[in-house]
C-alpha cells in the first residue's frame, strides 16, 4: 500500500503511548515574549474550534479557520507564526493552502495533520518541488500536539 | 467312393480367392498369371495385362529394382517381405509389401516367379499417424502419461519431465502414486475405479508433487485406454501445471479484497478519526476546566486514557500508521519494553507469563513508530494465540548474517500453533487465522515495514502438544538500506 521513498519529515515525539511528560507552559511564547500565534484550519468546525481552544488553554494565541480561502484571508491580518492545517479538506486542500501560505509568510512554520495514509502522495509531490512539511497523524492527542508545537521545528534539509 | 481331385485346382481356387494380389511372371519379367485381387489392387483386368511387362506396375524411378529382383530370382533366391511402391492403372502409387518366390519347372529349373503383394497403404497410414501422434505427444507442453490398471506408469513424455521433474527412465514401471501427495493418495483409487468402468475424468484440479518436493496445482484429464478388442487396459493422463494460473487467481482475489478494504478503511478512517479528534479535544478541555481534586477530573483523566487506546487502534488498523520521520538510533529492547508495558494489563488478565532476555547492547537506527507497530502486532498476535494463558518469551541479540551484523528479535508464544497450510499465507494481506476478530493486516504490514528497513521476518510454528507455539523472528541489519532515489523536479 504505502511504500516508496519517504520525503516528508515527522516529529518522532508523537508516541503512540503516554510518555507522562508534563506540559511546559513557558515554551508557548515567542522570543519577544508574546504568545506563539497559531492558525488552526480544519473544514470540520468542531475540530478547528476545539483545537484552537486547546492551544489557547496551553498559552498559545490560536485562531480557527474552516476553509483554505478564509485561512489565507485571516493570515494576512493575524500574521501567524504557525499554520496548523488538516490535509484533506473540500475546496483548497491543506497542501495547496500551505504552499500559498508560505508565499505570504515564508518564515512561518507549517504543520499538517492527516488522518489518511493516502495523503503521502500529495506530500511527496510537494517534496519533489523542494517543499517539506511537518506531518502529524490524526487523531493526535491534545497533550502531544501542544508538546509538538512548543518544540522548535527541526531544520529543513 | 471319393472323387479324386487334382490338387492343382485347389491351388487355383486359393489363388483366386486370396485377398492379396498373386502374380506370376517369367524370367524376362512378363506377366503370366493375374488373380482377381491383383485386378482389385492395380486396376488392370487379367486380359489387359497378362503378357505385358511387370514394369507396367513399377514406377519409372524404380525400374532398376526389378532388374535386381530378376537377377536374384535366377539364382533361385526367395525374396521375403520386401516393401516398395507399385503403381495403379490410374497412376496412383501404392505402398506394398511383396514376397517373391522362384517358380521351378519339373526338372528344377527356375522359370519364373510368383509374387504375393500386400497393399500396406492402410497399415502405413496408421503407422504414420502413430508416428505423428508420438511426435505430438513428445512435443506437447502438457504432461502426457499412460498407466496400466494397477497404476503403474507405462509411458512418460517430455512434458511430464518438465512438469514433474522426473525423467522417463525414473518413472516408467513405477507407481503413479509417486506423484500424489500422501494425503491425496485416496484419489488414485477413485480414478482407477472410474477408468475401469470406462469413465473419463475431465479437467479435474488437484495437487501433485514434483521430484524436488514442490507441490504444484494441476488440471488433469484422464481417459481409458482400450486394446483392439475394446477391453480397458489402462489410462492416459494429461496433466497441465496450473500453479501460475492459481497463483494469479489468488492474487486477483486479493487485489480485489485489497481495493475494497482499502477504500473502506480510508472511509472509516475519515469517519472515525475526525469525531475522535474533536472528542479528545473536548475531554481535554473539560478536564482543564474542572477542579483538579474533583471526581469529574479523575473521570476525565480515565476517559482520556481510553481515548488514547481507541486512537491507537484507529491509527493501526485504519490507514496504517506510517512514521515519516527520519530514522533515529535507539536500543531495540527499550522499544520492546515499551510494547510489553502497553500490553501488560492484557498479558496479566490473560494469565500469560512474560520472559524477556535482552542482549542487544548496541543502538540501531530505525523509525520508532514503524517498529513499534511491528512489535505491537506480533505481541498482540501472541496474546490472541494464548486465550487460556501461557508463556510469552521475547529475546534479542546481536548476530552476524550474510546481510551484515544486526539485531535479531525472537517473540515466542506457547499457543496452539498455526497449521502448516496456513503458515505460508500469514503474510498475505487480509489473511487471518482469527476469524472475525482479525483484520489480516498486521503481519502483512509488519513484513513490509521490516523488509523496507532491509531486514526480514520469518515465522515458525509447531502444533505438537506440549511443545506447541509460534515463534516470530525478525532480523534488522545495523546498516540502513540504500535509499530509493527520488526524481527531483526543479
Amino acid at each position: 500500500m504505502m511504500t516508496g521513498p519517504i520525503t516528508s519529515f515527522f516529529s518522532s515525539d508523537q508516541d503512540f503511548f503516554a510518555s507522562g511528560r508534563l506540559p511546559q507552559r513557558s515554551a508557548s511564547k515567542r522570543a519577544d515574549g508574546d504568545p506563539i500565534r497559531v492558525l488552526v484550519v480544519d473544514d470540520e468546525m468542531r475540530i478547528a474550534d476545539t483545537t484552537a481552544e486547546v492551544l489557547q488553554s496551553a498559552g498559545f494565541d490560536a485562531r480557527p479557520a474552516y476553509t483554505g480561502q478564509s485561512a489565507l484571508k485571516l493570515a494576512a491580518e493575524f500574521r501567524p507564526d504557525c499554520l496548523l492545517s488538516d490535509v484533506v479538506m473540500s475546496g483548497m486542500n491543506g497542501v495547496e493552502l500551505a504552499l500559498e501560505f508560505q508565499k505570504l509568510q515564508p518564515k512561518a512554520r507549517v504543520v499538517l495533520i492527516s488522518g489518511q495514509a493516502g495523503i503521502s502522495e500529495i506530500l511527496e509531490d510537494a517534496a519533489s518541488e523542494g517543499i517539506r512539511f511537518e506531518v502529524l497523524s490524526k487523531p493526535i492527542l491534545p497533550r502531544l500536539l501542544i508538546d509538538h508545537l512548543r518544540k522548535k521545528p527541526r531544520s529543513k534539509r | 467312393m471319393e472323387e479324386v481331385v487334382d490338387p492343382r485346382s485347389h491351388l487355383a481356387a486359393i489363388v483366386d480367392s486370396s485377398d492379396d494380389p498373386i502374380i506370376s511372371k517369367d524370367l524376362t519379367g512378363r506377366i503370366v498369371s493375374w488373380n482377381p485381387a491383383a485386378e482389385r489392387t492395380f486396376g488392370y483386368k487379367a486380359q489387359e495385362i497378362v503378357g505385358s511387362s511387370i514394369l507396367r506396375l513399377v514406377p519409372p524411378e524404380l525400374h532398376g529394382e526389378e532388374q535386381n529382383i530378376l537377377t536374384r530370382l535366377a539364382k533361385g533366391e526367395r525374396i521375403d517381405h520386401f516393401e516398395t511402391v507399385r503403381m495403379h492403372k490410374d497412376g496412383t502409387r501404392i505402398p506394398v509389401s511383396v514376397t517373391i518366390s522362384p517358380v521351378h519347372d519339373v526338372s528344377g529349373h527356375v522359370i519364373g516367379a510368383s509374387k504375393i503383394v500386400r497393399d500396406v497403404s492402410e497399415r502405413q497410414q496408421s503407422e504414420e499417424s502413430r508416428f505423428r501422434l508420438a511426435a505430438i505427444v513428445e512435443s506437447a507442453e502438457d504432461a502426457i502419461i499412460s498407466k496400466d490398471l494397477n497404476g503403474v506408469v507405462r509411458t512418460w513424455n517430455t512434458g511430464a519431465l518438465r512438469t514433474f521433474g522426473y525423467p522417463a527412465e525414473e518413472m516408467i514401471g513405477q507407481p503413479i502414486l509417486k506423484l500424489i501427495p500422501p494425503e491425496l493418495q485416496y484419489e488414485e483409487d477413485d480414478i482407477l475405479g472410474k477408468i475401469r468402468r470406462g469413465e473419463r475424468i475431465e479437467h479435474y484440479e488437484t495437487t501433485r508433487v514434483r521430484k524436488d518436493g514442490e507441490r504444484i496445482q494441476v488440471s488433469v484429464t484422464i481417459s481409458p485406454i482400450r486394446d483392439e478388442s475394446g477391453k480397458i487396459i489402462g489410462a492416459s493422463k494429461i496433466a497441465r501445471d496450473i500453479s501460475d494460473r492459481k497463483r494469479l487467481e489468488r492474487l486477483l482475489v486479493e487485489a480485489e479484497k485489497l481495493a475494497v478494504n482499502g477504500r473502506m478503511a480510508a472511509a472509516i478512517a475519515h469517519e472515525i478519526n475526525n469525531p475522535l479528534e474533536s472528542l479528545m479535544n473536548l475531554v481535554y478541555l473539560a478536564r482543564q476546566n474542572s477542579v483538579q481534586s474533583s471526581k469529574a477530573y479523575q473521570y476525565l483523566v480515565t476517559a482520556e486514557e481510553e481515548l488514547e487506546r481507541v486512537s491507537h487502534i484507529a491509527r493501526q488498523t485504519l490507514g496504517y500508521y506510517r512514521d515519516t520521520g527520519a530514522p533515529a538510533p535507539l536500543y531495540l529492547h527499550e522499544l520492546l519494553q515499551n510494547v510489553l508495558t502497553v500490553y501488560q494489563s492484557k498479558l496479566i488478565s490473560s494469565n500469560i507469563a512474560t520472559d524477556a532476555h535482552f542482549e542487544d547492547n548496541e543502538k540501531i537506527t530505525i523509525r520508532k513508530g514503524e517498529l513499534m507497530q511491528v512489535f505491537s502486532n506480533i505481541v498482540a498476535n501472541a496474546i490472541d494465540a494464548m486465550p487460556k494463558g501461557g508463556r510469552l518469551t521475547v529475546c534479542t541479540g546481536i548476530v552476524g548474517r550474510s546481510q551484515g551484523r544486526g539485531v535479531e528479535v525472537a517473540v515466542r508464544d506457547s499457543g496452539v500453533g498455526i497449521r502448516p497450510e496456513q503458515l505460508e499465507r500469514v503474510f498475505e494481506p487480509f489473511f487471518t487465522t482469527k476469524g472475525d476478530l482479525g483484520t489480516g493486516v498486521g503481519l502483512w504490514v509488519a513484513r513490509q515495514l521490516v523488509t523496507n528497513r532491509g531486514g526480514d521476518i520469518t515465522l515458525t510454528s509447531s502444533r505438537e502438544p506440549g511443545t506447541s507455539g509460534t515463534e516470530v523472528n525478525i532480523f534488522l541489519p545495523f546498516e540502513l538500506p540504500k535509499p530509493v532515489v527520488t526524481q527531483q523536479k526543479h
